[in-house]
């Protein structure tokens, strides 16, 4: 069994958190090296563990978390260096701290940028060259991208801004900065997380505790059952579905709700096994989801929604630039010009356009990803221009904002434009995205989707399994949103009783779970990001 | 000493907790591994297998003179019905999308059981596939996984529970009845492609696992006294030279009597143009009449086969006839 175990460890294919192997043997033998070596040596067993998890998918190329996390240890001390420096004036540290700061973030994000875009960049240079009759060449590199890069870059960042605001100390400590950023269970989908929440718990060499244990293991389950038992079953669908794109609109809108609930119950589900198998170490990652469907608005949406990378964005690009002297004066001069409400507008435009400029590249090299950014960009700044009036026109309907019609009305609009955000996300090019929302409003037919239902590659059982398992997660969003104490009510059962919950629970993932003989491997969908 | 262990189970509460839910787990895995594990043991699609068990065990038992085995090539191209029709045998096409070997395997064991043809015949797509019982054979840590606990190899057993409305609608289920495991398609796509069993054709072999499955089935056929014969349906784009070679010494090494139709295209009078239903991947109902009208001729030629027709047994057997127009 061990031989099968390294043949495939170093088969490059990977541990993936939702495949058994992770939480049947490769969690479970972390534990418990993790506890059977003393204190002080637990460190390194998770160290070895990071380095190990990234190994199964990266191989060589974890030369990159190292090198990222010698980055930024070097310029966290230099800083801390500058900062001791009382021979120099305030203005002058600052300045020295800044341009430190400056130079190791522009050095990884030019490492992220050459391996996850370069071709992009090559291949559109090459475009504007060709629209204006150049002759730029680009040979195309085709590299092959470490495993969680923007995810630890983006960590390397927030450590090193932290520390220049003075919010962190610089670490001295190169292996607890190593282990923070290579740190398994957050590795290939996040959440990206903060050096101060999480770092002195991975370093403290604190026992696994049985209830840690236990609680993290039953988020871990949920986190299966949203990946295996839900989205991995939409995937076939949602794959055909997309293929076969520009025939009739109900086929796009189908394509557009399936992917978006494939792509929740993904990505959450994910996110759940992640904290979990935190929780069993008893560490506390930020929570990455929290009832996205049930904000009231494309903003409020973002604060439930990836919520780690919209903090990052906030704290890291909004923040800044918004406060940054040129853009306080533009404000100003907008202010005198056009008035206080236009000036209010005009910098938090300025810093919101940044924020889902990013926020698009972030998620790969694509223009679909660049239109999905812009979309929230303009969506968002929509919402800020009519919030005002819509609730003035409230005021006059005789209606609050929590009131029922209101609520329906902000579900429906939110999700509608939701799916039509992930429609574009999911599809080949820009284009094929327009013609399938064009043909949502010009050319629907529900009897085609009706008629086409055998043939996306769901039998009988994997639509009931969907359409139950989506029942479920619903139940339990809106218990959740309702702060019904799910955990606490289910910790107060009887042993008996809870043991028996919880084989039930086990066994609906082991057989309604879309995995092995009749169903192909269905990838996470946001590791590739 | 009791007391001891008192003391360390209070001190340990939650750690004896976990032990006993892990210990709990194991055995409620273990016995529902042992409920649902085929009694082959090796099966692929246990959905399939499942379905197509269920709706050949609907057939009167010892009423099958000859079983078609293997993937769609066989179902798509072996017509129990034509067969009875033009010389009076009764049969039965146990094949079925995308089966592996090991899944012909355990439907032809099943069936053997209740049935006692005179012959099987076992189109040799099926051969170069897939043949295992594992989806990836090279994921053999997972594989060992699933071997141990066949529960997460045969998960997904209740599939082939539906409800009657849906079953109605199912290819394995609809009809069934009246065509025998046949599925008839009439669609139009025709093949352009030319020759495909010229002589330059690439090399391939037959993996060890399959010519294992193989050897399975043919002994299966032995200890039954059933005559075993491998068949080769028309396919442009499935079938080649090379593939012909390697099944045709094997069957040699074996003493297996083997016909490649693919050699006997002129003979049977296969239009590509007209007589396949997806480029030449497989034959359409016009084809399937072809290779049937052929094949019927060889089957009388060389096996003592019976003539059913009207006969009282077999009377049904006329009314689906009636029921199949096509073939009226």
């Amino acid at each position: 069994m061990i031989e099968h175990f390294f043949e495939y460890m170093t088969s490059g294919t990977g541990i993936s958190y939702a495949v058994w192997y992770y939480p049947v043997i490769f969690l479970p033998v972390v534990l418990l090296m993790y506890q059977m070596t003393p204190a002080r040596g637990r460190r390194y067993v998770l160290l070895a563990a990071n380095l190990l998890f990234f190994l199964s998918f990266s191989g060589a190329l974890v030369i990159f978390p190292i090198v990222s996390s010698g980055i930024a240890y070097t310029a966290g001390r230099i800083m801390e260096k500058i900062a001791g420096n009382k021979e120099l004036k305030r203005k002058a540290r600052t300045k020295k701290r800044k341009q430190v700061l400056a130079g190791a973030v522009i050095l990884l994000l030019l490492i992220l940028v050459v391996m996850k875009y370069a071709d992009f960049v090559g291949l559109t240079i090459v475009r504007i060259s060709q629209a204006f009759h150049g002759n730029f060449n680009w040979n195309m590199l085709d590299l092959v991208v470490p495993v969680g890069i923007s995810y630890f870059t983006l960590e390397a960042i927030a450590y090193l801004t932290d520390v220049f605001r003075e919010d962190i100390k610089a670490e001295h400590d190169f292996i607890k900065l190593l282990l923070f950023f290579t740190f398994f269970p957050k590795l290939l989908e996040g959440p990206i997380s903060r050096f101060n929440e999480i770092a002195d718990g991975l370093s403290a060499g604190r026992p696994v505790e049985a209830r840690n244990l236990a609680e993290g293991y039953q988020r871990i389950l949920w986190g299966l059952f949203k990946k295996l038992v839900i989205a991995d079953h939409l995937a076939p669908a949602v794959d055909i579905l997309f293929q076969n794109n520009i025939m009739d609109g109900s086929l796009s809108l189908a394509a557009a709700v399936l992917f978006t609930f494939q792509e929740y119950m993904d990505f959450s589900g994910t996110i759940d096994i992640v904290i979990g198998s935190g929780m069993t170490l008893g560490i506390h990652m930020h929570e990455n989801f929290r009832q996205p469907f049930f904000a009231k608005n494309a903003s409020d949406f973002w604060r439930r929604w990836h919520i780690t990378l919209g903090t990052f964005f906030k704290d890291y690009i909004f923040y800044p630039v918004t406060l940054s002297k040129p853009v306080m004066k533009f404000t100003k001069k907008i202010r005198d010009r056009f008035g206080k409400y236009v000036g209010n507008l005009a910098a938090p435009a300025l810093a919101l356009f940044l924020v889902w400029l990013s926020n698009g590249l972030w998620h790969g090299p694509r223009w679909t990803y660049i239109f999905y950014g812009m979309y929230y960009f303009v969506l968002i700044e929509f919402e800020n221009i009519v919030e005002g009036p819509f609730l003035s026109l409230l005021k006059i309907l005789h209606l609050t904002e929590n009131s029922l019609p209101v609520r329906v009305f902000r579900f429906i609009k939110l999700f509608f434009l939701v799916i039509i955000g992930e429609m574009f996300f999911r599809a080949d090019t820009f284009g094929v995205g327009l013609e399938m929302f064009r043909q949502i409003f010009t050319n629907f037919h529900l009897k085609v989707l009706t008629d086409s239902l055998g043939l996306l590659g769901m039998d009988f059982w994997d639509y009931m399994t969907v359409a139950v398992g989506m029942i479920v997660v619903i139940i339990v969003s809106v218990l959740k949103e309702r702060a019904y104490p799910i955990r606490a009510k289910l910790m107060a059962m009887p042993f008996a009783v809870r043991v028996l919950f919880w084989y039930v629970c086990v066994l609906v993932v082991v057989l309604f779970g879309a995995y092995g003989n009749g169903y192909d491997a269905a990838g996470m969908i946001y590791a590739k990001f | 000493m009791w007391e001891n262990m008192k003391d360390f189970i209070i001190k340990h509460k939650e750690a004896v907790r976990i032990v006993i839910f892990m210990g709990g787990l194991f055995i409620v895995l273990m016995v529902l591994s042992m409920l649902i594990r085929p009694e082959s043991g090796e099966v692929y699609n246990i959905t399939a297998v499942r379905m197509k068990n269920e709706v050949v065990a609907k057939e009167r038992p010892e009423s099958m003179d000859v079983l078609f085995v293997g993937n769609s090539e066989s179902y798509r191209s072996f017509s129990p019905l034509q067969l009875y029709r033009d010389h009076g045998a009764a049969s039965y096409n146990l094949g079925a999308s995308a089966l592996r070997l090991c899944d012909s395997r355990e439907i032809l064991s099943e069936t053997l059981k209740v049935q006692s043809p005179k012959l099987v015949i076992l189109e040799t797509d099926a051969v170069f596939e897939e043949a295992g019982a594992y989806r990836d054979e090279k994921a053999k840590f997972t594989n060992l996984m699933e071997e141990k606990f066949p529960l997460f190899h045969y998960h997904i057993f209740y599939k082939s529970y539906l409800p009657e409305s849906v079953k109605s609608k199912d290819v394995y289920y609809s009809d069934a009845e009246v065509f025998k495991g046949f599925l008839v398609e009439t669609m139009v796509r025709p093949y352009e492609g030319g020759d495909y069993m010229n002589e330059d054709a690439p090399k391939v072999k037959m993996p060890e696992e399959n010519e294992r499955i193989l050897r399975d089935i043919m002994n299966i056929c032995k200890e039954q006294n059933v005559e075993f014969l491998l068949v080769s349906a028309p396919s442009a784009t499935n079938w080649n030279k090379g593939k012909h070679r390697v099944v045709e010494n094997w069957a040699e090494k074996w003493d297996v009597k083997y016909l490649d139709l693919n050699q006997k295209l002129d003979e049977i009078g296969i239009d590509w143009m007209t007589d396949t239903m997806d480029n030449g991947n497989h034959v359409n109902f016009e084809g399937s009449v072809k290779v049937m009208d052929y094949l019927g001729g060889y089957l009388y030629e060389n096996y003592d086969l019976p003539d059913h027709r009207n006969e009282i047994f077999y009377i049904d057997w006329d009314k689906n006839l009636d029921k199949a127009v096509l073939y009226s």
